[in-house]
Order: structure tokens, then sequence, then C-alpha cells
């Protein structure tokens, strides 16, 4: 993987630069390719005025932003380390300074709330988390990007190189019934995509004669089998509260024991939990049994922890967000890398195989940012193609864009990609990630299930507090009579 | 306020400047100070009490005036008992062994020891950190994985220990870092009031022929009150609010074991776009904390009355 390299492979735009500043390129070629790259007319203008090529018109374009700040905030979970390694260029191509604000999902949704709310925002481009669209986007908080989409050439391949399921969930969003799609863009899905896939250990697996399970009766006797003392069965995200074990420990379980999450609609003031159904005990229960495989300290991992964990080769299998789990791959990182596999998650049928959430990020300009524009040039290049490969290259973390998962070469380097891919393409939308409490009731269901997983109560009873408390929380949001 | 004026026949005389000039200058002197207390005291303590009132819509962005909702909610929730109760103990247990400690520790470097001036150094450096770096320090070390505390508790055959995954025991592991880093906060103030008892009263002590203990009871101690009783309530109004502590080290679990007040406001406030409802938790502290106080100073006026009969 360390012998990828970015400028004869994935880096289009910078040898496409190149060529123009060496007269390999003409100025009309230049312009072909990039408007095929999606590059926006501005940093078009921009490269053409630094190669010395510039017509007047392209000028104008370029030192319209020459110069100008663009302040971006992101998450710290691996893809801006990618937006940092790019800084340099994007001021040298775009002549745009980008100040990069880099924090964990709470703190990043703190900010968020504060610029966005403000007469004059912090921010000029914004990472939105899914489960956060409808309280962001939906409060009407960001700007319509239909303006400039248009103004995107074809190759740039939005939409068609997304999942509909993705742009349904990180782009459109329709406002005045409070729900995903609609016809009104807002974010463009990026810096990057999160499907959920269980990885395992081939070796140990071979060695002990386990199948890859398929359903979770299977998983559970996998990591039973499994268990030794050096190296537990499986690991998972069991720290109380945590979003992920929700999301993706328990969620995965119980979509793929056929749960159904709710029933009613917000809209419909009839917007019910099912948390105490026959699925959303067993899917706990399994975690609970789980747990007695796993690492003595399992009750405290995050998903960092339990990445690392499975790197250090200390576990035999586990469920990760791919964007997160990446780096098992990476030698560098991991003791793992060449004993990994992936494959999409249990489902106790062949039909539930792979029923995970969909997570991901999408783009999006606040209504309040001062450098529109800058902001727009700089989203165009962070959720392009070429972005794309280099950060799955640089940094395994997953592209939102189907044609990156599928790129050959990558997938030469990555084989988890195409199936991170599949798994991408089939991803649901939470049920309550409509709705403004999301955060909350994931909060509040993670910290009941801890209760189960630490002994401490029953999977039946975890569920039936988590569900009183959702309960309680839906009938103040006026979701539920 | 007054000025000097040179009088006519080269007599100096004193005289007061007119009352419209003082209030001027009293303006001036004083506006400032004012200005800085209206902004950034009274008018966020009445903006957020008037929101404590109110709940936030984010959909719309907007407020609506709810009344005594927020309360009702806070107090039927049926997590503000155990929540208050978690505080409770954070606060009253933190500062005992604090104050316990860190007393024990002033009279200990109290005593002329060679090369005790280093170790007092090495002593105060817990405080000198923030306490969200303590936090994460300490997550460290608490690794569930490569921890040294688990690693120096497995290799001496105690086993594992859930330190932050135990609801039973996350608490206390949190009271246990909390006097870490706050022990040798007392100890420099007990050990500053130590330094400056007057000897005489000892010497006569022991003249009147008092043994080591009573010495300690009767006069050390006594003596020793009132910078006890300023670090213990200075820690304990810093210990009823702790947030930084909680959101560095267990994020409020396991379930909402280590969930303070502090915490509760933070995670209402601004995870779940709560302004109202941690606006009024926060007040129910404000509250909380001005009655435990002005109860702790009626207790310490009559302790000194005591010591002074």
């Amino acid at each position: 993987m360390s012998d990828i390299k970015p400028r004869d492979e994935l880096e289009p735009t910078e040898s496409l630069v190149s060529g123009l500043a060496s007269g390999q390129t003409s100025r009309d070629e230049f312009i072909k390719r990039a408007g095929m790259l999606g590059l926006s007319a501005t940093a078009i203008g921009g490269m053409l005025a630094a190669a010395g090529k510039a017509t007047a018109g392209d000028l104008h374009e370029a030192r319209r932003l020459a110069g100008s700040t663009v302040n971006l905030l992101v998450p710290s979970e691996g893809a801006q380390l990618g937006v940092k390694d790019k800084m340099a260029y994007m001021k040298k191509t775009f002549g745009i300074n980008v100040n990069m604000t880099a924090l964990p999902v709470g703190p990043l949704n703190e900010k968020l709330a504060a610029s966005v709310k403000g007469s004059s925002g912090t921010y000029d481009l914004i990472s939105v988390l899914g489960f956060t669209v409808a309280d962001f986007v939906g409060a009407g908080f960001f700007t319509d990007l239909s303006p400039y989409i248009k103004k995107l050439p074809a190759g740039y391949g939005y939409p068609s190189d997304y999942p509909k399921g993705e742009l349904e969930y990180l782009s459109n969003f329709n406002i005045k019934k409070q729900a995903f799609g609609g016809t009104t863009p807002y974010l463009i899905p990026g810096l990057y995509a999160g499907p959920i896939l269980l990885f395992y250990r081939k070796d140990l697996l071979k060695k002990a004669g386990v199948a890859v399970p398929r359903t979770w009766t299977q998983y559970l006797a996998a990591a039973r089998k499994l268990n030794s003392s050096g190296i537990a069965g499986n690991t998972m995200v069991a720290k109380s509260g945590d979003v992920s074990m929700f999301l993706v420990d328990w969620y995965t379980r119980f979509a793929g024991m056929g749960g159904k999450l709710m029933s009613g609609s917000p809209q419909l003031k009839n917007f019910t939990p099912r948390l105490t159904s026959p699925q959303a005990v067993a899917a706990l229960q399994n975690m609970v049994d789980c747990v007695k495989v796993s690492t003595p300290g399992v009750l405290a991992y995050d998903f960092t922890i339990s990445t690392d964990a499975f790197s250090a080769g200390k576990t035999a299998m586990m469920l990760g967000w791919t964007t997160i789990s990446g780096p098992v791959f990476n030698p560098k990182t991991s003791k793992v890398a060449s004993t990994v596999a992936v494959a999409t998650t249990p489902g106790n049928s062949p039909a539930l195989e792979g029923n995970i959430v969909r997570g991901g990020w999408g783009m999006g300009i606040p209504k309040n940012a001062k450098n529109k524009d800058g902001a727009w040039t700089i989203l165009t290049y962070l959720c392009s193609r070429d972005w794309g490969k280099f950060e799955v290259a640089a940094h395994q973390t997953d592209p939102a864009r189907t044609s990156v998962f599928n790129d050959p070469a990558l997938n030469k380097k990555f084989p988890y990609l195409r199936t991170a891919g599949q798994a991408n393409q089939r991803a649901r939308i939470l049920e309550i990630a409509n709705i403004p409490e999301t955060f909350e009731l994931i909060t509040d269901a993670a910290q009941q299930f801890s209760a189960a997983l630490s002994g401490s109560s029953s999977a039946a009873a975890a569920c039936k507090a988590a569900n009183d408390q959702w309960i309680q929380v839906l009938k103040r949001g006026g979701h539920l009579k | 306020m007054s000025s000097l004026a040179v009088g006519t026949g080269g007599s100096r005389k004193r005289r007061l400047a007119p009352p419209t000039q003082r209030r001027s200058e009293t303006l001036l002197l004083l506006g400032p100070c004012v200005l800085y207390l209206v902004a950034f005291s009274i008018y966020p303590l009445i903006a957020s009490l008037i929101r404590s009132f109110e709940n936030y819509n984010p959909t719309k962005n907007t407020w609506t005036w709810i009344g005594f909702q927020n309360y009702h909610d806070l107090f039927t929730s049926g997590q503000f008992g155990s929540v208050a109760e978690q505080t409770l103990i954070l606060t009253g247990a933190g500062v005992a062994i604090q104050v316990v400690a860190g007393t024990a520790l002033a009279l200990f470097f109290n005593q002329q020891l060679r090369g005790a001036w280093v170790v007092r150094g090495i002593l105060i450096l817990p405080m000198l950190l923030t306490p969200i770096v303590v936090g994460l320090m300490w997550r460290a070390l608490l690794n569930p994985d490569w921890g040294m505390l688990n690693w120096i508790f497995v290799k001496l055959g105690f086993g594992y220990i859930g330190w932050l995954s135990d609801p039973n025991l996350a608490l206390w592991t949190l009271v246990l870092v909390d006097s870490w880093q706050w022990t040798p906060f007392v100890f420099v103030i007990v050990y500053a009031r130590l330094q400056a008892l007057p000897q005489e009263v000892f010497e006569a002590g022991a003249v009147d022929g008092a043994n080591w203990f009573q010495r300690f009871r009767y006069l050390t101690l006594p003596l020793l009150m009132p910078a006890i009783v300023f670090a213990a309530v200075f820690r304990g109004i810093d210990a009823f609010r702790t947030f930084d502590l909680v959101y560095g080290l267990t994020n409020g679990g396991p379930v909402i074991s280590t969930t303070t007040l502090s915490f509760q406001a933070f995670q209402n406030g601004f995870e779940f776009q709560r302004y109202g409802y941690a606006s009024a938790i926060s007040f129910v502290m404000v509250i909380a904390a001005a009655i435990g106080i002005t109860l702790l100073f009626r207790v310490v006026n009559v302790r000194r009355l005591e010591v002074a009969s």
C-alpha cells in the first residue's frame, strides 16, 4: 500500500496541472479534462492563471477568490489527515487559504450549532453527520446548492456516482415535510461514507475450522470457538452511551434479525419505539453473550479502542465502520494486516445479511457563510473522485462515491473496498434519523443497553428501560401523542 | 473622593470636591467594573434564567415559553435523584479525602525533612494540569488493554478491574482521580498556614505538659481550621460543578453512574440542543450551591466562636 504512486494513479488533477505548466497539455484540452474531473470554473480559472495560460475571463474568475479564506469544519475521524495533506495544494491550486477545524462528533456538533445560528458564521464549509441532517439542514441553516450544482460539469458525477440512498440521506432534504429526500440538495456526500462490515481473522477461522458466520447464531458460536486465553473471540463497541454501540453492534444485529425499530410516523404523531420487540431483546442478548467471549476491558471500548485491539491481534472478529477500521489493513498500523478479511454482516436469512444502518457525512455551506463561492470551490474538490481516491490510498477512509469503491487500482491494494461499496449501496437510513432528537435517543439507548452488557440488568429490562425513555423523549418532541 | 487645591494667598487648603464631581468620579472608576459585571455575569444569568422557562425547537430555530415545564421534567425524569446523589458523593467524598490527605501531607512536610522541598514541588504538579488533560491521562492509565494500572493489578494476581466500565466502581474511580489532582491544593493552603502559626503557643503547650496528640487536637487543628475550611469550601464548590473530568474520563457512564449535574446540563444543552432544560439544571445547581455555602458558613462561624471561647 505504501508503494502507491499518487501522481501516477490517483492524482489526475495534479498531473493535469503539471501537464499544463509544462506545456504538454493545451489550454482547451486542460479545460476539457478539468471539466471532466468536475472542477469548478473558479478552480479551472485559478489553475490557468497559475500556469500563465489564463484569458481575461479566467483571470477574473480566479482573482475573485485568490487570497480569500475558507473556514472548514470537519470530523476528526481520519479524513482530516487527508485535508491537512492537501492544504498547500489547495492554496496553490485555487489560491484559497483553508483553515480547518477537526473535532470529534460531539464537539463538532456543538461548534456547528453555534456557528450556523449566528448572524455571521464562523465556518464557510461544514461536514454534517447524517444523523444530524434533520437537526441542522431541517432547520434551514444550509444553502440550497441547486444553483451551484447546475454549473457542475457532467463529468463530476453528481448525482450519478452516488448510491440513491446516500443522496436521499446526505444530500437532499425536504424542509417543508421535514423528511429525507425531496428535490433540493443542501449537501454533497463526503468527505467519507460509513458502511459497516464484519472484520475477521481468516487465519484464526481457518485454524479453528470455523466458516465465516452468516447468521448471528453462527457469529456467537464462532466467537465462542475462537475464544482462547490469548485471543478473544470477538470485540465490540460496548462503552456506555457510545452511539456506535447502538448503531454498529446493536442495530446491525437487530436489523439482521429482521427487527423494525419504529412504527407509525412523526408526522402522524404516532411514532412508537419497538425496543421491546423480540428482535430488539435478542440482539442485545446476543451482545451480552458476545461480551463473555471478548477482551476483559470490552465494556470500556469505543470504536478506536476496539479497532486498536483488533489491529493488535487481540481479537478474532468485530463489526466496524470500514472508514474507521480501514487502517487494520495497513501494515504500518496493524499487526494483522495480512490476515484480515471482511464480509457483509450476518443476518438470520440471506435477505437480511448486510442489513446495516447508513452512516457517512455530507458537506454543505451554511447560509451565514462569509465566503460561499470559495467554500463551493473547496467543496467540489473535497467531494471529487480525485480526492476520494487520494484519501482511500493515503488514509483508508471510505469514499462516498461508487466509482471510487469500485476503482480497480484501489481494489488491488485494498480488497475490502468493493465489499464496503456493496454494503454502502444496501445501507438503510436509521428510522429515527428524521427527527431532531436522534442523538438523544441513541445515547439513551446506548446508556441503558450498557446496564445489560455489564450484567447489572437483563437484556429485556434494559430494552424496556430504553423503550420507556424513548417514549418520554418522543412525546416531549411532539412525535408521539 | 477628595482633592487638594491651592488657595488664594499661598495657603494650602484641603477641601472636598463638589458632590456632582464626586459622583462622576465614582461612575468613572466603578463604571467599567459594573459594565463588566452586567455584561458578563448579570445579563447571562438573567438570560439563562429566562431560557430555563423556554423550550428551543431546533427544526424551527424558535423559543417557546413553557413556564416551569423544564423544572417539572427535571424533577420527574427519574434520573435527577441518582444524578444529584452522584454529584453529592463526588463532592462530599472527594473533598473529605482531599482535606484529610492534604492536611496530613502538610503536617508531614512541616517537619524539617532533608530534601522535602523537592518532593513538595513534585507533589503540587497534578493541580497544575487542566482537568480535561487529567481525564485523558487517567483514561490512558486505566485503558483496559494497555493501561498501566490494570497491567500492575493483573501482574499482582488481582485480575482485571473495570475501573471505568463497572457501574459500581466508576464513580469511585472519579473520586480517586479528583483526589489525586486536588489533594495538593489543600496541601498548599494548609501548609502555608502551618508555616505562619506562632511557635510560642506550641512551646507553651509543651511546657504545660501537653503530649503530641493534645497539641494537635487543641492547638494545631483549631489554628489550622480557617485554612482547612477555606480549602474545603473552595474545593466543594469546584467539585460540585465537576464537568471536565467526567467528560474526559467516563462521559457520564456506565449507564449514567458517573453523570453529574454539570455533565447532564452540558449533554442536554450542547449534544441534544435542549438549551432550556440545561438552563433549568444549571439554576437548580446555583440554588443548591447557594444554600450549601450559606449553611456551611453558618457552621463555620459557630466553630470560630467555639475556638475563640
